[in-house]
């Protein structure tokens, strides 16, 4: 087995490898990106709450406070340059009692040492006449008018097919087991290959801290918690049309309703102990939770049909001492802020939590820095880089008078599989052409088995269009996973 | 395949969406009574549900026989093929306006129809797992029962040899009982009431006939497996004990729900204007087909007194 050689090799395929490489691509650098699964955005990245965040969470002063801001309203150019649905929706937080209000005024106070634009505190009679499925009794408001939504995957598979469109080489199936520190860099291995280069890029989510310690002592942990989400399917104007933080009288997650870019309303985010990383379950405990609180705080808004729901992990950062003996000391110390860890040429993003998403293209201008500082190489831009990338031209977004030239030019565009979202034949078929192997894959690309009908309509389509377009037998067609198969004899 | 580069315009008395044993029948009816009648159906050939109905129980009533489903769509098309209408298969109805037009996509051509009365006839989908959101994973090997059907009736495919069904309607026991008769173990069909349900003829021929295990009084809670499904938690909803049964597939037979997205442009608070009559399943659900072929033939005469009455 030959050793490939490049000058950075980046450890994971989620939004922020994926920005990594993108910012990286604009210098004349040589770049591997090494994932463990078969796609993108299959980690943090694919499950969480897609709220592009305005900056009044973030403690002033902090890496976050820094970035958020200037992140928050760097996005409708980024999404336009990357051709990204992105919802501008606002988002309000709102509070019931005393201990909500305290809560409330600080952020407020914090958002403007932070100059979030347009920040606001409002009445609960304001908060009611912009969404009058509040609750009564509502107290205060925190008005943020630049807090916007977006499917993070989409974002991620952007990122990823603009660098990939730049030259950055993605390598998937290829699970780091191995870093370790040679002279004039590193030398990586996976199962299937060994790598040498520069400069590591450890961007592997979750398991940032293993992939760390691979070649050195341990700092920080990653010790990941897990909340639920449902997504329901309310028609528009009966839910509502902010992003909703709701602020408890308890100590504890509120509730937060988010309009999704495809008219859905995701509702979380509640928090719970758990010790698995693959294929999170839901809680009954948190999904009850969920219900109680929108009982709670949206009394009138229908709380059916749910279209899906879902867990997802939050890789909470917490500190670890040396002890006197060469020994080491988990601490219950959870890091706040952004951690990234430069140590000699290995660069480790860790515990990104939330602003994560918001900020992933500042992370990966801050990693791009951070290499052409220590490879010397700031000049040595590629002036052949193209920020701009297509998305996959969905039927339901071509205007009606463009409709007919579309069709005649594309036959598949003709062929509707999806009636619940007019979703073609064609957008499936390009998905699998730009990458997508595995039925997940398809569904983040196209949004198809995502609507109210959750794919009975058109399941027993997609699988034998995948199979026709991948070459492969329908038995081989899977999930997201090596043994997920659909189908078994 | 013509190209077309601009829309084609079609002006007619009814437009039926949705070519499934009500479409069919509301086309034939309407038809019948001298309305210029345009059939647009997505599919390639027109019967809908029936196409992937290879068990008998269909035709006692409009046919006096008992036939498969299938065989109920041929005879059917073959009626529709004396009468004067149009048909256009594989297209669909994306859109349609409060101008009384509506938008059709089929491979290389948009078609704009001008109608005066609109048959909604899209059918149904399947209650999504979710309805019941059991907690856990949501890993491959979960499908609803019509989509089971129609891979293994229409794509001859296999879906999977040790399965539980939830839910006991007709749909749930007849894809039991085909699942049983080639050759699959069925570890249970769990139904949340105290009987099954679906039709007594079902329970004697499927579940009684084929001696399948059917827990009663039972939900499951809990979906276990990370890539394909290895089991679910069933609970007793009276005693409110839980176990878990390991199966590779779960098929969900939780009903069916009027399918009315074509409609979303013209609905307001889930009312439609009076020039749309809507029949079969995209009305209600039924049971029986031949139900669903006089309803049909209801739809079709109203939408042709109306055109005659608005002439
Ligand atoms: C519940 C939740 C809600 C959130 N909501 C928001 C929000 O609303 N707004 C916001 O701005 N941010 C939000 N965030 C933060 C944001 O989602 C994250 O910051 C971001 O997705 C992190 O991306 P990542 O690339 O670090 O991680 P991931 O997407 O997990 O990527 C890591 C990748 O590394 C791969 N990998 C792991 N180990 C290896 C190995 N050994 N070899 C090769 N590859 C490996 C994994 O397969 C994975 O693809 C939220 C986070 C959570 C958890
Ligand atoms: C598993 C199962 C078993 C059954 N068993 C029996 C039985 O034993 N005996 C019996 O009598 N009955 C049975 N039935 C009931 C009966 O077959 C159905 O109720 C009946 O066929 C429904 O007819 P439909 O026309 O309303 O809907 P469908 O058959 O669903 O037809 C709707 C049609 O509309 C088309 N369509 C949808 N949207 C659009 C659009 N936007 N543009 C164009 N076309 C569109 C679809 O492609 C479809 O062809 C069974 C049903 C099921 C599901």
């Amino acid at each position: 087995m030959g050793r490939t050689d490049c000058d950075v090799i980046i450890i994971g395929a989620g939004l922020l490898g994926c920005a990594a490489a993108r910012a990286l691509m604009r210098y004349d650098l040589r770049i591997i990106v090494l994932e463990k699964s078969s796609d993108v955005s299959t980690g943090i990245s694919k499950a969480n709450s897609g709220i592009i965040y305005a900056g009044y969470d973030d403690t002033p002063g902090s890496l976050k406070a820094d970035m958020v801001v200037r992140a928050s309203a760097g996005l409708p150019d980024l999404c336009n340059e990357l051709d990204v649905h992105y919802r501008r929706t606002g988002s309000i937080m709102i509070g019931f009692g005393d201990r909500a209000d305290k809560v409330i005024r600080g952020k407020f106070d914090q958002g403007m040492a932070n100059k979030v634009p347009g920040l606001r505190l409002i009445s609960g009679e304001e908060v009611r006449d912009r969404e009058p499925l509040i609750a009564e009794g509502v107290r205060i408001g925190l008005y943020a008018p630049g807090t916007a939504t977006l499917d993070p995957w989409e974002l991620c598979i952007a990122l990823y097919e603009n660098a990939a469109a730049n030259g950055a080489d993605f390598r998937f199936g290829e699970e780091v087991c191995s870093v370790s520190k040679v002279s004039d860099g590193f030398v990586t291995e996976t199962a299937g290959g060994t790598y040498s280069s520069k400069m590591i890029i450890n961007c592997a989510g979750l398991s940032t801290d293993k992939i760390r310690e691979m070649a050195l002592a341990p700092r920080i942990r990653i010790v990941p918690n897990a909340c639920d989400y449902y997504v329901f399917g309310i028609p528009e104007g009966r839910s509502p049309s902010h992003v909703i933080f709701h602020e408890p009288e308890t100590k504890g997650k509120g509730l937060t309703l988010i309009p999704t870019v495809r008219g859905e309303i995701l509702a979380g985010s509640t928090q719970r102990k758990n010790p698995e990383t693959e294929g999170i379950p839901t809680s009954e405990e948190g999904l009850r939770k969920i219900m109680d609180m929108c009982g709670e705080v949206v009394p009138e808004m229908p709380v059916s049909p749910v279209i899906h729901s879902f867990a997802a992990l939050r890789p909470n950062p917490f500190e670890v001492q040396a002890g006197d003996n060469g020994e080491f000391r988990f601490t219950d110390r959870r890091l706040k802020d952004f951690n990234i860890l430069e140590e000699d040429g290995l660069i480790s993003l860790m515990g990104i939590k939330t602003p994560g998403l918001t900020c992933c293209m500042e992370l990966g201008e801050y990693v791009a820095r951070k290499v052409t500082d220590h490879l010397c190489c700031r000049e040595a831009v590629n002036s052949d880089f193209d920020p701009e990338r297509r998305g996959i031209r969905r039927f339901s977004d071509i205007p009606s008078g463009e409709l007919a030239a579309a069709v005649s030019k594309d036959p598949y565009l003709g062929r509707i599989i999806c009636t619940c979202r007019n979703i073609s034949e064609s957008e499936i078929r390009e998905a699998i052409l730009r990458g997508a192997s595995t039925l997940d894959g398809v569904k983040r690309r196209t949004g198809i088995l995502m609507g109210p009908c959750q794919g009975s309509k058109c399941l027993q389509q997609v699988i034998c269009i995948m199979s026709e377009v991948l070459g492969i037998s329908p038995y081989q067609i899977v999930k997201d996973a090596g043994s997920s198969q659909i189908l078994e004899k | 395949m013509t190209e077309l580069k601009d829309t084609v315009h079609l002006n007619t008395d009814i437009l039926v969406a949705g070519g499934g044993a009500a479409g069919m029948a509301a086309a034939k009816a309407a038809s019948e009574q001298g309305a210029t009648v345009i059939l647009v159906e997505k599919s390639p050939v027109l019967g809908g549900i029936l196409n992937r109905c290879t068990h008998p129980g269909f035709g006692l009533g409009y046919y006096d026989e008992e036939i498969t489903g299938q065989e109920y769509a041929e005879r059917y098309r073959e009626e529709l093929g004396s009468e004067d209408l149009t048909v256009l298969p594989d297209t669909t109805v994306i859109a349609v306006n409060e101008d009384r037009t509506a938008l059709l996509v089929s491979e290389g051509r948009i078609t704009e129809v001008s109608f005066r009365v609109l048959i909604a006839a899209s059918g149904s989908y399947e209650v999504p797992i979710e309805s019941v959101a059991p907690e856990g994973t949501r890993p491959a090997g979960i499908m609803t029962a019509g989509c089971a059907q129609g891979l293994i009736n229409e794509n001859h495919l296999e879906i999977g040899s040790r399965i539980i069904v939830l839910g006991s309607g007709n749909v749930g026991q007849i894809m039991a009982g085909q699942l049983a008769d080639a050759g699959k173990e069925i570890i249970a069909i769990i139904e949340k009431n105290d009987a099954p349900g679906g039709l007594s003829r079902n329970v004697r021929e499927y579940i009684k006939g084929r001696n399948l295990p059917l827990i009663l009084n039972s939900t499951i809670t809990k979906i276990h497996g990370t890539n394909r499904i290895t089991g679910v938690t069933v609970k007793n909803l009276l005693t409110g004990e839980e176990s878990i049964l390991s199966c590779d597939t779960l098929i969900t037979a939780l009903g069916l729900i009027p399918d009315r997205a074509l409609l979303d442009n013209i609905c307001t608070d889930g009312t439609y204007p009076d020039w749309v009559i809507l029949t079969g399943n995209c009305d209600r659900i039924y049971d029986f087909a031949d139900a669903v072929t006089a309803s049909g033939e209801q739809a079709g005469l109203t939408a042709s007194l109306k055109c005659r009455s608005n002439k």
